[in-house]
């Protein structure tokens, strides 16, 4: 008899300390986590059965997140809300449960997602960065060596990099960019970080936080 | 600025930055101005080995179930986080609070190997507090240590406050409560310590003097102040009352042993000669199936973990096996919770269990012969015969393991070459036994994993009087061992010589071994345990700058009047049985095991008047 499965995705949080937690160990806690509830969860039908459970779009290490997605299933209906309680009460502290729902895209139409950089710099080099940043972007091109499992590839990011707002803040400079994302083409923010840092100092520190990830037509993925 | 703010770019530099920042599922929180004593609890190695350990879980737990007291987790840095630490001036700090431990009451440090006194040093340096007790004047903090190792803790003499011999369920609580009546009347360090000594298993190791002849052996221990002299170490009575923790922290990396684990029993019936923990741990106690069974209900609902481990020092010697498997089967089959039996005994390992073990997943076998010949298994006190390993072996092929891994040590008192090629007769009986078996498991061949350690005599055993073979010596039989394996389906690992020596010294090393610690660690000598971090010849320069030899120490017979380092400290075990103990192992003849026979160790003498019967006994 075929089980019942019920896709479910959750949106979650994943800041402060939770940053420093791989991909790999994100996993693992969710593992963990899940079996922390009594949820009815469905597990993979081979030979050794596990806990079905995947990342649409992975989190890189020392990235903060405000929405971040995991996919599941179960083998039972059940309210949303009642899983949403369950998950809050299991997850350790860092993650944050977002909202619990139904799939609606497949996690093959991610194509972009948002971040915000913060660059910490003295009060006095804040303006000269700010002007370097609208620089950067007027340019036609830019140009940055990305490493993938093939090798090194020098890469014009400039078609898969949107700068969405940037101003100065009181600890430095703030921006706003939107990043080619998904399973094809992953433009890390660190790596615009690395075409800015070409031509300026690097920042006192960087803080990174995803804010959204989105569909080809920049509309929330769902 | 914060010591979290402080962390941020230091983070980003060094590999799995989550070893440092706590914030774990069960890691404990509490309001800083809400308790009166603050307590790191240190773990002189990396997180990934401090946070496998059980007893860590469980004083963790027992202080923090007292609404007073704060106990935190630290452990020692590697190697790229200390450089950013001292490169950014960042002390090390509690994994809970992220405060500065230097200003803690207490920082207690677990001793479980002796391969970990440099790094307990470099803790203290990158604390920010001075590494020699006498130079901290403050009552705050006061520096502890406790484990196994601290039954010799005289190598760490010069920078550890006081010792806590024993189980420290208790005693951990007593010198707390001591504390706060302490501070409260503003009393000095020195008043605090000399109080604390009057606490059963408490060694406050600046209240000796030693004495020393001419020939380097110790001439005298004389206790001052009103010192003990003797201290005896504690232990818990009733184990099945006593607090276990009902959550672990649970880490988010990947660490050694990631799963549930139980203590079955404390304590080894069997007194192989060569093992410290089976005369230190004395005498046997167990936990009734019941609170086992609650036990590993509670950890598996909190942490979530897939894996319960019954830990103990011979899980297959626990009466109550049995009947907890049969409590703890069904519902960990339910959840798909694997059971982990990591000390089993190859004569007590029934078909039974093996099936029963098997039900859950099949994973290698490790058994633990010891030596290869019959003569060597005898006069180290292994009562284990080749027909019952040979058997046992049968048995898990038959259900379906084809991978076992035999643990031996060379060097053991009494052996010879014969007895080194004895491994390697022992390995191929097993191969043998695999391939005459008609039910043997179809389409795989057999995998015998020999590892071999170096035998380490430590005190508090029989062999405490036994010299260490020279690293000469040891890979010579090495090389033996290897010349008499002709099967590629034996692999032989085997162990470093060189550690093995300095681990020797320090095992039975004395208080003159300070300042040689103390030089080995100022020139660069930490994380000793790990290969990349260990270079011997800086030990042997710290040791030539203070006058010293490691063979000294390691490889030198000791007389059975001789005063050892440890004298004034009491295990339980008398020196009377382990001299006669030692004398049976010359002539090669065994001692039955606690439940057989009662040999009159010693240590049911730590029950006396108590209410409590001593289980050993009948």
């Amino acid at each position: 008899m075929q089980q019942v499965m019920i896709p479910v995705r959750m949106f979650f949080s994943k800041t402060g300390r939770a940053k420093y937690i791989s991909h790999l160990d994100t996993m693992r806690t969710f593992t963990r986590a899940f079996r922390r509830t009594h949820l009815p969860l469905w597990d993979t039908q081979g030979f050794n059965p596990h806990l079905y459970m995947t990342f649409p779009l992975p989190l890189a290490l020392g990235v903060e997140s405000h929405r971040e997605a995991v996919d599941f299933r179960l083998t039972q209906e059940l309210d949303f809300g009642q899983v949403a309680q369950e998950l809050v009460d299991a997850l350790p502290p860092g993650f944050e449960v977002v909202e619990v729902a139904e799939p609606v895209m497949p996690a093959s139409a991610i194509a972009w997602a948002e971040y915000e950089l913060r660059l910490a710099y003295p009060p006095m080099e804040r303006e000269a960065m700010l002007f370097a940043l609208k620089e950067l972007f007027a340019k036609p091109s830019i140009e940055v060596i990305k490493k993938s499992k093939k090798g090194e590839v020098l890469t014009d990011i400039r078609p898969h990099t949107t700068l969405l707002d940037c101003k100065v803040d009181d600890s430095g400079l703030w921006m706003s960019v939107g990043l080619a994302a998904g399973s094809t083409l992953n433009i890390s923010p660190r790596l615009l970080l690395e075409a800015f840092e070409k031509d300026t100092r690097p920042a006192d520190s960087v803080k990174i936080l995803r804010t959204a990830i989105l569909d080809a037509g920049r509309k929330p993925f769902v | 600025m914060s010591l979290e703010a402080k962390l941020e770019p230091i983070l980003e530099q060094v590999q799995k930055p989550a070893r440092y920042i706590g914030g774990e599922l069960g890691s404990i929180i509490k309001e800083p101005d809400k308790v009166s004593v603050r307590f790191a609890f240190c773990f002189p190695d990396l997180y990934e080995i401090g946070m496998s350990h059980l007893g860590m879980k469980i004083l963790y737990s027992i202080k923090n179930s007292r609404e007073d007291i704060w106990c935190e987790r630290v452990f020692a840095p590697a190697a790229d986080m200390e450089a950013q630490m001292r490169e950014h001036h960042t002390p090390l700090y509690g994994l809970e609070s992220l405060e500065p431990i230097r200003d803690f009451d207490f920082i207690g440090f677990s001793l479980q190997y002796e391969m970990c006194y440099t790094t307990l040093l470099n803790m203290l340096d990158l604390a920010g507090l001075t590494v020699r007790s006498a130079d901290r004047k403050n009552l705050a903090p006061i520096v502890m240590a406790g484990g196994p190792c601290a039954c010799n803790p005289e190598p760490l003499a010069d920078f550890v406050d006081l010792f806590v011999l024993g189980e420290g369920e208790e005693v951990n609580l007593e010198l707390i409560d001591l504390y706060r009546q302490a501070k409260q009347e503003g009393c000095s360090k020195e008043e605090y310590l000399r109080r604390a000594a009057g606490i059963p298993g408490v060694y406050v190791p600046s209240l000796y003097d030693v004495t020393y002849r001419e020939d380097g052996t110790i001439q005298a221990i004389t206790p001052k102040e009103g010192a003990p002299a003797k201290v005896s170490k504690r232990i818990i009575r009733e184990l099945d009352k006593v607090p276990f923790p009902k959550s672990f922290v649970v880490p988010f990396i990947d660490i050694v042993h990631d799963r549930s684990m139980l203590e079955v029993q404390r304590g080894c019936i069997r007194g192989c000669r060569f093992c410290q923990a089976g005369f230190i741990y004395r005498p046997i106690r167990d936990k009734s199936p019941e609170t086992l069974n609650r036990d590993a209900l509670n950890l598996s609902d909190t942490s979530g973990y897939d894996e319960v481990s019954l830990t103990s020092l011979s899980t297959s010697d626990y009466q109550g096996l049995e009947e907890l498997l049969d409590n703890i089967l069904p519902w960990t089959q339910e959840r798909q919770i694997n059971i982990a039996l990591p000390s089993l005994r190859i004569d007590s390992c029934s078909e039974k269990l093996l099936a029963q073990i098997a039900k859950v997943r099949k994973s290698g076998l490790t058994f633990a012969p010891e030596a290869g010949s019959q003569r060597l298994r005898d006069a180290i006190n292994k009562n284990l015969s080749e027909e019952e390993i040979l058997s046992t072996c049968r048995a898990a092929f038959r259900n379906g393991y084809t991978s076992v891994k035999l643990y031996f040590m060379i060097g053991l008192p009494t052996e010879t070459l014969e007895d080194v090629a004895g491994i390697a007769d022992l390995a191929q009986k097993v191969v043998d036994a695999f391939y005459r078996l008609p039910d043997k498991p179809k389409g795989k061949g057999v995998q015998v994993t020999v590892s071999v350690a170096c035998f380490v005599p430590k005190p508090y055993t029989p062999f405490e009087f036994e010299p260490q073979d020279t690293p000469e010596q040891l890979r010579e039989k090495q090389r033996h061992l290897i010349a008499n394996v002709r099967s590629r389906k034996i692999s032989v690992k085997y162990h470093d010589s060189q550690t093995s020596v300095l681990e020797a010294a320090l095992a039975r090393g004395d208080r003159r071994l300070g300042p040689v610690l103390e030089s080995a660690w100022r020139a660069g000598s930490r994380l000793d345990g790990w290969g990349e971090h260990f270079s011997m010849e800086r030990w042997t320069q710290a040791f030539a700058d203070h006058g010293l030899e490691p063979g000294f120490y390691a490889h030198r017979r000791r007389d059975y009047e001789e005063v050892a380092p440890w004298s004034h400290l009491d295990y339980g075990v008398s020196r009377r049985f382990l001299i006669g103990e030692n004398k049976k192992a010359w002539d090669s003849t065994v001692t039955p095991n606690c439940r057989e026979h009662c040999s009159g160790c010693g240590a049911a003498a730590l029950y006396l008047n108590g209410e409590v019967k001593p289980p050993c006994s009948k």
